[in-house]
């Protein structure tokens, strides 16, 4: 530890002259990255990476971590702005961050947003400094087991954090089902692959965040003739300030976020994306007043904005201590590493610690001028809320397309893109969990393929013999078991519960019915798969989705009357808007769609854009061609001249 | 009359957009001419990260220095579909010899066999071979043998734990062969990657791995893992100490697991196009500043000819043959 101290001290060779001009030029590229949605950490870092290998690997790894750390909080600006994920890991920033901006706060939450992730970012490094001498029982103590039944505890944790536990419990097994699409796990068998060879990769992060989160928001900001902020925006300095205030009124909320983003990113292939969702949960659980959630508490901005910056510390442990990569960000770190003649691991961390020493203050150092960096600008970029949506909301709805579509080039993502954000506007619209959901999309392969892996092994003795993976369980018995006890004592509080508009029924029903075709469906083709083989889990889970969809139904039809009483309907601050109008916006994006998949995508953007200034907001030609030209224009320079971006 | 000039404004407006987007597009590529006329687009089918995506990283400023004109090189990461996505969108570009795709031999070869990935390498040409990673078996610490004998005696008395990642790896493929050859008793645990797969030999909850030699470098420098032999015909040079399969008396095991990293672009690019890239190409191996990065990075720089990625395919695929049943009761 005395001789980590002493490689603290000896750090500044890696970190002098040009290292300073090279942190801001990577939290610079960075903050670009995380603000367009669909581009994120790996693809800045990536087109980054043939610089590196003329640079010493201090300078290398200055440039890569400031850009992955650039990326992050540029992420949450248009998370809380616009409403879609800046990058995968801002998707639950959103759920509080937007409808903050919406109140004329956006100034607030992107304050405690970017306070939230710097100090997030230092808690990462500080702990990655203290772990290291810990770090290699510490992970060796978990194996299959442990993952599945920490990837269970999650998803028990979130699912049942809602009033309605059986709508949770749905979308939550919807997100499992769909996880099971793609790749089996442990065999060479695709599932639910329905002879689409797209399919064989499942459904991907960046399409189902932007899908589930984004694109509801951009159908709601289109549809709406207001700003973003339906208020007077708390204006300037002032807001941020009152953020940055707000994240150490709130310090436990934010050190639950950091512990649970650390603790996350040092399990291996699990990522930040996963971190972000548990640590909205836990700030939600944290709290005795759970009511503002979701519609605007800074709570809901700080826990998942400190998780996925102090996540970065725990992912750099398997990395430096094993020399195996815990994400595709740390599998590109370590690539640099080799490049550079060095091998990360526990030689290298005695031989050469000021290597690892070096990491660990431009993580900090990082964090850190990204944030004040962003922080400034923030007075000039929140007046962006002051647009009218119709005609923000037409380049929003076309971003997020892009974004879907740039990420890996492939078309297939922006119709997963369309469908999911069908889908996601009715979640939300009928009070499902987009979160539940997506987290069972992310967890599922973990906990299917632990499971398997830990029953080929020794069967179910292995769960039960391994005293961390019983604690585990059993904590997973009693999330699950608590509340049903607690209601059966009648210890369980009978809050009112929201009066529910016939239009909220009316879709409720319709979901429920749409999850009872899609648990039916998949009960019945997974019985193509052996049950050894791939069959049981979506069977399993297929029987439990259909089944508490059908509960729910009938629940519904009211044969059960297990709701509390309930409260007049109040009105809230969205404008109405009809069915039909809804379903006129998500044809027009449909168009998007099949112009994507028809023509240049340049030339679909464009064109998408100015017909809807110009059909939809109302705006003279002159002005609708100077905003699609400036749109087409700015997409034409970062993603053909700059990126290549492939296949578009 | 001012319906009219509506429709002929709005027309005029999105023929000017749809101009000034396509000219955008057609400002990126240049006329058609000698080869190379463009940039050439190299595809790593894999996501960034890893020692497919490393080596073409390394090789690439070199075979732009070879190539006539000096044209840029793009790298694209196209992952999916089990590597098909990135092969097809080379097997299947216009055979201009603009784009190149790198493949990994044994391997992928067995995913087409068993018709698990959808490309055809018959349909791909060969430029080279870039490096040959030997793969080594290891076994976990917590493992009482400390050589390969002990190993086999071992799983006569209690069957072993091996940990593997997909069928369609050479080091995964090789594993089910080399248990086979070798007498190993062995119950395969599929993993996710290479990484997870060693991760869980460290820890001991799989008895070995069979790997390349980058991913357990550090497994084995912090004497985690027990290196028993390298599958290969010749002592590998970072571990002077580890006999040969070919030394323990199974040459045949030596085909399975040489994994060739090679290049390949459309089988219907003009012959002369091909003679240029390959030409290009092995300048870009055999130059000693290639070799030297490759080195740097914990591997070496090996060429092999279009004629030798031709054989070391047709090997594997005879190899691969024999053990079909075999892996059709794993697949």
């Amino acid at each position: 530890m005395t001789a980590f101290m002493e490689a603290i001290a000896n750090v500044q060779s890696y970190l002098a002259w040009p290292g300073p001009a090279l942190l801001f030029a990577g939290v610079l590229i960075g903050t670009l990255f995380g603000i367009l949605p669909g581009l994120s950490g790996p693809q800045a870092i990536v087109l980054l990476l043939p610089l590196t290998i003329g640079l010493d690997l201090g300078k290398a790894l200055v440039l890569l971590i400031a850009t992955q750390a650039g990326t992050y909080f540029s992420g949450s600006l248009t998370s809380i702005l616009v409403g879609i994920p800046g990058t995968p890991v801002n998707a639950a920033t959103i759920l509080d961050g937007h409808p903050l901006a919406r109140q004329g706060k956006a100034g607030i939450a992107i304050g405690a947003s970017g306070t939230a992730s710097a100090l997030g970012g230092i808690l990462g490094a500080v702990f990655l400094m203290l772990i290291i001498p810990f770090a290699q029982s510490l992970l060796l103590a978990f194996s299959y087991e442990e993952f599945f039944a920490l990837g269970l505890l999650g998803i028990s944790l979130i699912s049942l954090l809602g009033d309605d536990k059986v709508k949770g419990g749905i979308a939550a097994c919807a997100g499992l089902l769909l996880g099971t699409i793609g790749f089996d796990p442990l065999v060479t068998l695709t599932r639910f692959g329905f002879g689409i060879e797209y399919l064989w990769d499942g459904i991907k992060i960046i399409p189902a965040s932007i899908g589930l989160f984004g694109i509801a928001e951009a159908i709601d900001l289109f549809l709406q003739k207001k700003s973003v902020a339906e208020v007077e925006i708390i204006g300037g300095l002032k807001g941020v300030w009152k953020g940055i205030v707000s994240v150490f009124q709130n310090f436990s909320i934010f050190l639950r976020g950091s512990l649970i983003g650390i603790g996350v990113g040092i399990i291996p292939g699990i990522g930040a994306a996963v971190a972000q969702f548990v640590a909205y949960a836990g700030a939600k659980s944290a709290a005795k007043d759970k009511d503002s959630f979701g519609k605007g508490d800074i709570r809901g901005v700080i826990g998942p904005e400190a998780s996925n910056n102090a996540k970065d510390g725990g992912a750099l442990v398997p990395t430096l201590i094993f020399g195996i990569p815990g994400s595709v960000d740390t599998a590109i770190l370590l690539g640099v590493f080799m490049i550079h003649g060095v091998a990360p691991g526990l030689k290298m961390m005695t031989q050469t610690p000021e290597i690892p020493a070096a990491v660990i203050m431009t993580l900090a150092i990082a964090n850190v001028v990204a944030v004040a960096f962003g922080l400034s600008l923030a007075p000039q970029i929140i007046k962006l809320t002051k647009i009218p949506g119709s005609i923000l909301g037409a380049p929003i709805m076309a971003f997020a397309m892009l974004g879907a579509y740039a990420a890996e080039g492939v078309y297939e993502d922006v119709i997963v893109t369309f469908i999911l954000g069908v889908l996601g506007y009715y979640m939300k619209k009928s009070g499902f969990s987009r979160v539940c959901l997506i987290i069972g999309l992310l967890l599922g392969e973990v906990v299917e393929r632990n499971f398997r892996q830990s029953f080929m092994i020794s069967g179910f003795n292995g769960f039960l013999t391994r005293p961390i993976s019983l604690f585990l369980l059993i904590a997973v018995a009693v999330t699950i078991f608590w509340p049903l006890l607690k209601d059966m004592l009648g210890k369980g509080k009978k809050r009112k519960l929201p009066a529910e508009s016939p239009e909220k029924n009316s879709y409720e029903m319709s979901l429920n019915f749409l999850f009872l075709g899609i648990g039916a469906c998949f009960f019945v083709v997974s019985f193509s798969y052996r049950w050894e083989a791939g069959g049981l889990f979506p069977r399993l889970i297929a029987a439990i989705t259909a089944g508490m969809a059908a509960f729910s139904i009938i629940k519904k039809r009211r044969f059960f009357t297990t709701a509390g009483p309930r409260e007049p309907e109040t009105k809230t601050v969205d404008k109405k808007t009809t069915g039909i109008q809804v379903f006129g916006a998500f044809l027009w994006l449909l168009a998007l769609v099949a112009a994507l998949g028809l023509t240049n995508y340049i030339a679909a953007i464009t064109i998408f854009i100015l017909l809807s200034l110009k059909l939809y907001a109302g705006q003279n030609w002159l002005r609708a061609l100077v905003i699609a030209a400036c749109v087409g224009g700015v997409i034409f320079l970062i993603f053909q001249v700059l990126l290549h971006t492939a296949n578009l | 009359m001012s319906k009219i000039k509506k429709i002929v404004s709005t027309t005029v407006f999105l023929f000017m957009v749809l101009t000034v987007a396509l000219a955008a597009e057609g400002w990126t590529s240049q006329e058609v001419g000698k080869f190379p006329s463009k940039y050439i687009t190299f595809i790593i089918p894999v996501r960034p990260g890893g020692g497919m995506d490393m080596y073409v990283r390394l090789v690439t400023p070199y075979l732009q220095k070879y190539l006539p004109n000096q044209p840029k090189i793009i790298i694209k990461n196209i992952p999916g579909a089990d590597k098909a996505a990135g092969t097809n969108a080379c097997l299947r570009a216009e055979p201009d010899g603009h784009t190149l795709v790198e493949l990994l031999i044994p391997g992928q070869n067995l995913g087409q066999m068993l018709g698990l990935a959808k490309y055809d390498l018959n349909q791909a040409a060969w430029i080279g071979g870039l490096t040959r990673i030997p793969n080594i078996f290891t076994i976990s610490a917590k493992r009482p043998e400390r050589t390969l004998k002990e190993l086999q005696q071992s799983s006569q008395e209690a069957t072993l734990t091996g940990a593997i990642t997909g069928l369609n790896s050479p080091a995964g493929a090789g594993s089910i062969i080399a248990a086979e050859v070798l007498g190993v008793k062995t119950k395969f645990i599929p993993h996710s990657g290479s990484a997870p797969a060693v991760l869980a030999t460290i820890r001991g909850s799989s008895d070995y791995v069979v790997q390349g030699y980058p991913v357990l470098k550090s497994g084995i420098e912090n004497k985690q893992l027990i290196p028993l032999c390298v599958y290969s015909d010749s002592r590998f040079q970072a571990l002077p100490d580890v006999p040969t399969i070919v030394e323990l008396g199974h040459p045949e095991l030596v085909t399975p697991f040489d994994m060739y990293y090679s290049v390949a672009t459309g089988c219907n690019v003009p012959k002369e196009t091909l003679s240029i890239l390959r030409e290009a190409f092995k300048k870009a191996v055999e130059d000693p500043g290639f070799d030297k990065a490759m080195k740097k990075a914990g591997s070496y720089a090996f060429y092999t000819s279009p004629e030798g990625m031709e054989k070391a395919l047709k090997n594997s695929n005879e190899l691969y043959s024999k053990y079909m049943n075999i892996f059709q009761k794993h697949k």
